[in-house]
């Protein structure tokens, strides 16, 4: 009976196992990390919707303020998406009978809600307020970038704990003039660090970082 | 502080004159206090159940559950399909609406005033709306019998507009054979059935309506009779108030409402009478009223005598308890009036002075003597007293009763009287009683039942459910499918109160208008459309009907008032000065001159309304299911409440099975020996043992067992309000238990020990001499060392610093704070089964402590939030920093990080964290907040959640936030608008309710709060404080004013023992 033998390059494999063990684990956790992180999961996250409304149109070309629509968010949690009569304001007198507009105006004639696909959806046990932002001075452009150039609404930033806090702990850096929210191209006057600096103090901006800030 | 030996223990239980002799240890000087009998008694279910770390054996199914293999099934099978969706949650949809009313703001809540009516009383209250759903009820601050409270019915009807087991449909019911028909074929029918009606001018017509005071149904009414002059209207409520009209027509020759101004009073005698219970006429208010002297600080209290058979939340407050059976209250007051008549001013225009009753028991020398201090203190106090008979008591107390106001210059100072709007509507079972004869002897062909549930609530022996099936056409209208609507041949859904257009009366007569929250969930009608469908009106409109009731309201700006504000202003019936008529004397029967106990045969029987769910109304309703009674700390339950003292001479042990033998009627259910009850006085509440309420109360078509004992099989029309002759047997112990919440958190005997030890250092009470000597007796309680930290306190605080205070003063155990936190934070219902293992999930408890003798147990009640202490024992225990400190003091709970060791329960001082054994939600009722369903049934339930408060999952602790969603709603909008927080401006959710203000939260960096100056008050304190764990609720001791002539001279030793020692 011939005896198996391991030939004499499998001496190396014992030093080969040491790097590998060694880096397999470090590239699964890497992966994993970023694989399944918001980065990678959410963001860029760009759901059809049932209207192929334009921001890039309506909030980049022409010009429309944010609240024009979303009128609520200086006042609620919410920044409330627009009741079909909002739509009708303009599209009652034009485009009046473009096929893409059917469902508004279905909507505003049976009282049928549209059913908008919601793309910023952050966990039911998380409670953020749109009102506390934008009065403090946090532009719109901060969480949902550059939604004016947007033809297709879609996840910008990972809306992950880590990416609140990192704001919530050092604010400075996205402060502007409350008057300025709504602006998509607003740049600090001079040193953004200096500005946003001054402004927290001016006006007393803390933002807390206690558990029940958020979770309740 | 030497442990409490067993020998005292012992001497307190056996009654034994010895007990205070045991004083030689220097210990007596406290008061004992103990929860429940079976722990005073150290009974050997007690000692086993303190023994086991968890009040049951663990199991890990959850209720109803499909085995674990099962279990592991349906998991691996949602496992890989969960696979399929990998990486994000589920598809989430925002649905605006087509066009926004002005003023909506999406995700926000709104108030609207409107008025819930029970028993001819609307009290009005605010509703929430939060996207259109009604989520939480508050009190109207402008409402006489609310001031801003609302009872735990009311908070808990919320629940009831939501339940899945409410009516859907029309029915039709033709010998038994049950068919779904709709108001279009109901249109059709009444309008054949009219037609055949008014040929006769409605002769065969009988309405039988619950008791309402509703302008506008009054209205519909009025014209109905007018269509039809020969139907008859029936008013008819098992909550009778028969005893005060009749007893204001002795007295006055005409029906006059009672209203008592008991915060001009310095001396409060309740005559068997929960003055300050929810439903009592103005129960809220007058709780509000008569807390109002009870600070020690304003140098002046008040002193309320409570004269009663069963401890009721008055007696609890009360200085002074005597126990008597309720039958015997007649007997008690003819013996005031006799005493009082003698010395008081005579008024020869009222007639003669009672004899003095010769009865047996007003010579026992603990009755005579308590009497004579009534008596005595009432005549010190001319003008400034009130004497309050309970509602079920007979005409001849009301009649006495106001004798004694009117001879003690009472009247105009501390009673008052009104007109009473509904003195032609008075329920009276009599008239029940005509109609039931009128059914049987085939007299009546159309029989329209609004609402109530007579063939469940109708006095037994008038067989009112088989008389009922007599009328050619019966019509129930009802919010369920119940006892009445299957012996009826039509069942038509009624809308719920917010779903519902309407009007109704305070107990002053003030009008509030009903407005609706929501269109009707499941399509039903109101009573007061019902009616005018009858009166001819094919097509009603509440919202039309009331406005014509209301011509003064004809302009849009004054109809949007008197909805903005909930009340009309001016409608209060006028106050009237009536004059009293002599009265007779009163006649007294054996069983009023009787002895104080009573053996089988002697025994009197009280039927009284359920502090839950009133007459049976609310019994499919889980929260108040639920919630723990007052006293009995019963859930899911009721049972036959006797004294210590009559149990032992009957050979009746604590939750024995007994029979109560009322006449040839009888009833077995469980016995509960209640300390402070009178000798020889039973008691059972009405509305438990539905057989058709639903799936929560009991549903018999679908196996559902009734939840505890039906009564109304024992009541009859000799037998209404109380029964004599009663006897009761027991069959001992059987296995059926009740589920109470007053045992569960025992631990072990250790911690037995250290619980008696440190019980008058948790509930500090005084008496009023002994605060004025000592104010800062309070904190003398506990003897501790300096408190010293490890380490420096890691927040400073400087912001906001939430804080509470509670004051035992004025806490009269009502539990509405209980049900408040329940509907604000989503609490889950867990079932009977898991109350009954210590899971229950309320984060608020009322603890109730017992003192003294079992016979003559005083009360204490202490509501025992999260106590958000700075050095939280809870914070430091936890691995995943689950639980942490926030920069205000809160102790946060973050349930998304809770993997559930219950660290922190076991190292939390005052046991207020819950644990989710299971998924609750939708293990036990079936609810999916956040998974979507197609099942309609889960849908209507979930829309009960407040969206403001996460919804936890099994697995996951959680506690009381001090309704931090509140909070930081209040902070946001201030902060938006660059303002401060006004103090008051942030209300908890149990603060808010509260009827008599006894819990104040507020900011203690604000010097000038008023939680920040009733802190300071010497006779704040903290609980378990010397543990230095620096709890931010602190609580107000407990100061009762005992008149010296009453207290015992070893206790006036005692106390001032206290002092030195």
């Amino acid at each position: 009976m011939n005896l198996f033998v391991f030939p004499r390059w499998a001496n190396k494999t014992r030093q080969i196992a040491g790097v590998v063990l060694g880096v397999a684990p470090l590239y699964l956790i890497s992966l994993i990390w970023y694989g399944a992180s918001p980065k990678t999961t959410d963001v860029g996250y760009m759901p059809e919707q049932p209207v192929p409304y334009s921001h890039a149109l309506h909030a980049g070309q022409l010009g429309i303020d944010c609240r024009y629509c979303h009128s609520t968010v200086e006042d609620s949690s919410h920044a409330a998406v627009p009741p079909a009569q909002t739509c009708m304001n303009c599209h009652s007198k034009i485009w009046t009978t473009s096929p893409k507009l059917a469902l508004i105006r279905e909507s505003y004639a049976t009282g049928k809600a549209v059913e908008w696909v919601k793309v910023h959806d952050l966990p039911d046990y998380a409670y953020f307020n749109h009102s506390a932002h934008v009065t403090r001075g946090v532009g719109c452009v901060s969480c949902h970038g550059r939604v004016d150039q947007m033809e297709k609404v879609y996840q910008h930033e990972p809306l992950s704990m880590g990416w609140c806090l990192d704001c919530h702990r050092n604010p400075e850096p996205n402060l502007r003039p409350v008057e300025e929210v709504t602006n998509m191209t607003w740049k600090a006057p001079g040193d953004p660090g200096v500005f946003g600096k001054e402004f927290r103090e001016k006006n007393h901006i803390a933002p807390p970082t206690d558990c029940s800030t958020c979770h309740r | 502080m030497s442990s409490i030996s067993d020998k005292k223990r012992l001497s307190v239980l056996s009654n034994s004159p010895s007990a205070p002799a045991s004083s030689g240890t220097g210990e007596a000087a406290r008061p004992t206090y103990w929860k429940s009998l079976a722990e005073l008694e150290q009974s050997p279910e007690f000692l086993e159940l303190a023994a086991r770390e968890f009040a049951a054996p663990l199991d890990q199914e959850p209720p109803n559950s499909p085995g674990r293999r099962r279990f592991m099934q349906v998991m691996g099978a949602s496992m890989s399909l969960a696979g399929l969706d990998a990486c994000r949650w589920r598809e989430d949809k925002i649905l605006p609406l087509s066009r926004r009313p002005e003023g909506t703001v999406p995700g926000s809540s709104r108030y609207f005033a409107t008025a819930m009516e029970l028993n001819g009383n609307a009290v009005g209250l605010y509703a929430s709306s939060y996207d259109g759903r009604p989520i939480k009820i508050e009190g109207n601050p402008a409402h006489p019998d609310s001031l801003g409270a609302a009872s735990a019915y009311h908070q808990a009807s919320v629940l009831g507009l939501y339940d899945p087991d409410r009516s859907d449909t029309v029915v039709t019911r033709a010998g038994g054979a049950r068919t779904a028909s709709s108001w279009a074929k109901f249109g059709k029918a009444l309008g054949e059935l009219s037609g055949s009606l008014r040929a006769s001018g409605g002769a065969g017509l009988r309405v039988l309506a619950e008791r309402s005071s509703s302008p506008a149904l009054a209205e519909q009414k009025r014209r109905l009779l007018a269509a039809f002059p020969q139907a008859k209207w029936v008013t008819f409520e098992p909550i009778s108030t028969d005893g005060p009209r009749a007893g204001s027509v002795l007295s006055f020759g005409k029906a006059y409402r009672t209203h008592y101004a008991l915060e001009a009073a310095q001396i409060i005698v309740t005559l068997d009478a929960d003055v300050v219970h929810p439903t009592f006429p103005s129960g809220m208010a007058n709780a509000r009223a008569l807390t109002k002297n009870r600070a020690a600080e304003a140098g002046e209290m008040s002193r309320i005598y409570a004269i009663e058979s069963s401890v009721s939340s008055t007696g609890g407050l009360s200085d002074h308890r005597l126990a008597v059976k309720s039958s015997l209250i007649k007997a008690v007051l003819a013996q005031l009036d006799a005493a009082i008549s003698a010395k008081a001013n005579a008024l020869p225009e009222l007639g003669a002075a009672q004899d003095k009753p010769a009865a047996e028991f007003l010579k026992e020398a603990k009755v005579a003597k308590f009497l004579d201090a009534v008596a005595a203190d009432l005549l010190a106090n001319v003008g400034k007293s009130v004497v309050v008979p309970g509602q079920h008591q007979p005409a001849e107390v009301h009649a006495l009763a106001h004798r004694l106001n009117a001879i003690l210059g009472n009247v105009g100072r501390t009673v008052f009287y009104t007109e009473d709007e509904l003195a032609e509507e008075q329920s009276d079972v009599l008239a029940l009683k005509a109609l039931t004869e009128e059914l049987g002897a085939g007299k009546v062909e159309t029989l329209l039942v609004i609402g109530g549930n007579p063939v469940f609530t109708a006095p037994s022996d008038l067989a009112f459910g088989d008389a009922l099936a007599k009328a050619k056409t019966s019509i129930h209208l009802s919010l369920y499918e119940d006892e009445t609507s299957l012996r009826s041949s039509w069942h038509l859904p009624a809308a719920h109160y917010l779903e519902s257009w309407g009007d109704g009366r305070a107990w002053n007569g003030t009008v509030s208008i009903v407005q609706p929250l929501i269109a009707p969930l499941h399509g039903g009608k109101t009573a007061l459309e019902l009616v005018a469908m009858f009166a001819g009106n094919a097509q009603p409109n509440g919202l039309e009907l009331v406005r014509a009731t209301h011509p003064e309201l004809g302009s849009e700006h004054a109809w949007r008032r008197a909805m903005a504000s909930g009340v009309l202003d001016g409608t209060a019936s006028a106050r009237v000065e009536p004059k009293l008529k002599p009265l007779g004397k009163v006649a007294l029967g054996e069983a009023e001159l009787g002895a104080l106990g009573g053996g089988n045969g002697k025994l009197e029987l009280v039927f009284a309304i359920d502090p839950k769910i009133i007459d049976g109304r609310f019994a499919n309703n889980a929260w108040l299911q639920e919630l723990p009674e007052s006293m009995t700390k019963l859930t899911w339950d009721n049972a036959v409440m006797i004294s210590p003292r009559t149990a032992k001479e009957l050979g009746i042990k604590d939750a024995d099975s007994v029979t109560v033998n009322v006449g040839n009627r009888q009833l077995t259910l469980l016995a509960l020996i209640a300390p402070g009850h009178a000798d020889g006085s039973l008691k059972i509440t009405l509305g438990h043992g539905r057989t058709a309420a639903g799936h929560v109360g009991g549903l018999v078509s679908e196996s559902v067992d009734p939840v505890g004992a039906n009564a109304y099989a024992l009541r009859s029309l000799e037998a209404y309000e109380l029964a004599t002759g009663v006897s009761v047997q027991s069959h001992g112990t059987v296995s059926y238990r009740v589920a109470s919440t007053q045992d569960i958190y025992t631990v072990g005997e250790i911690g037995q020990q250290g619980t008696q030890e440190r019980l008058p250092e948790l509930v500090r009470e005084g008496t009023f001499e002994e605060y004025k000597k000592n104010p800062k007796f309070v904190e003398e309680v506990v003897e501790h060392n300096p408190l010293l930290s490890l380490w420096v306190p890691p927040v400073s605080y400087d912001g906001h610093k939430w804080g509470m205070s509670i004051d035992l003063n004025k806490c009269t155990g009502c539990s509405a704070c209980v049900t408040a936190c329940q509907a604000e934070n989503n609490i889950p219902v867990v079932g009977k089964e898991n109350v009954a293992k210590g899971r229950e999930m309320l984060w608020l408890r009322v603890d109730r402590y017992y003192k003294g003798e079992p016979e003559d147990a005083e009360v204490a009640f202490q509501p025992i939030p999260c106590q958000q202490c700075e050095n939280a024992p809870c914070e430091q225990v936890c691995p995943v920093g689950a639980t942490m400190h926030s920069h205000e003091g809160l102790n946060d709970m973050v349930y998304n990080r809770c993997i559930g060791t219950r660290y922190c329960s076991n190292n939390c001082p005052y046991k207020v964290r819950r644990f989710n054994y299971f998924n609750y939600n939708i293990d036990t009722i079936g609810i999916t907040p956040y998974t979507p369903t197609d099942d309609p049934k889960a849908k209507v339930k979930a829309m009960v959640f407040n969206p403001e408060v996460t919804v936890r999952s099994r697995g996951v602790m959680e506690k009381c936030t001090f309704c931090v969603q509140r909070i930081q709603n209040v902070k946001i909008k201030a902060k938006n608008v660059k303002r401060p927080i006004e103090d008051g401006e942030i209300k908890t959710a149990c603060q808010q309710t509260c009827p008599t203000g006894a819990i104040v939260f507020g900011d203690l960096n604000d010097g000038k709060a008023q939680v920040a100056g009733l802190q300071r008050l010497p006779r704040s304190y903290a609980l378990l404080g010397e543990l230095n764990n620096k709890p931010r609720v602190q609580y107000l001791a407990r100061i009762k004013n005992p008149n010296p002539a009453l207290t015992p001279a070893e206790a006036n030793a005692e106390a001032s023992k206290t002092e030195h020692g």
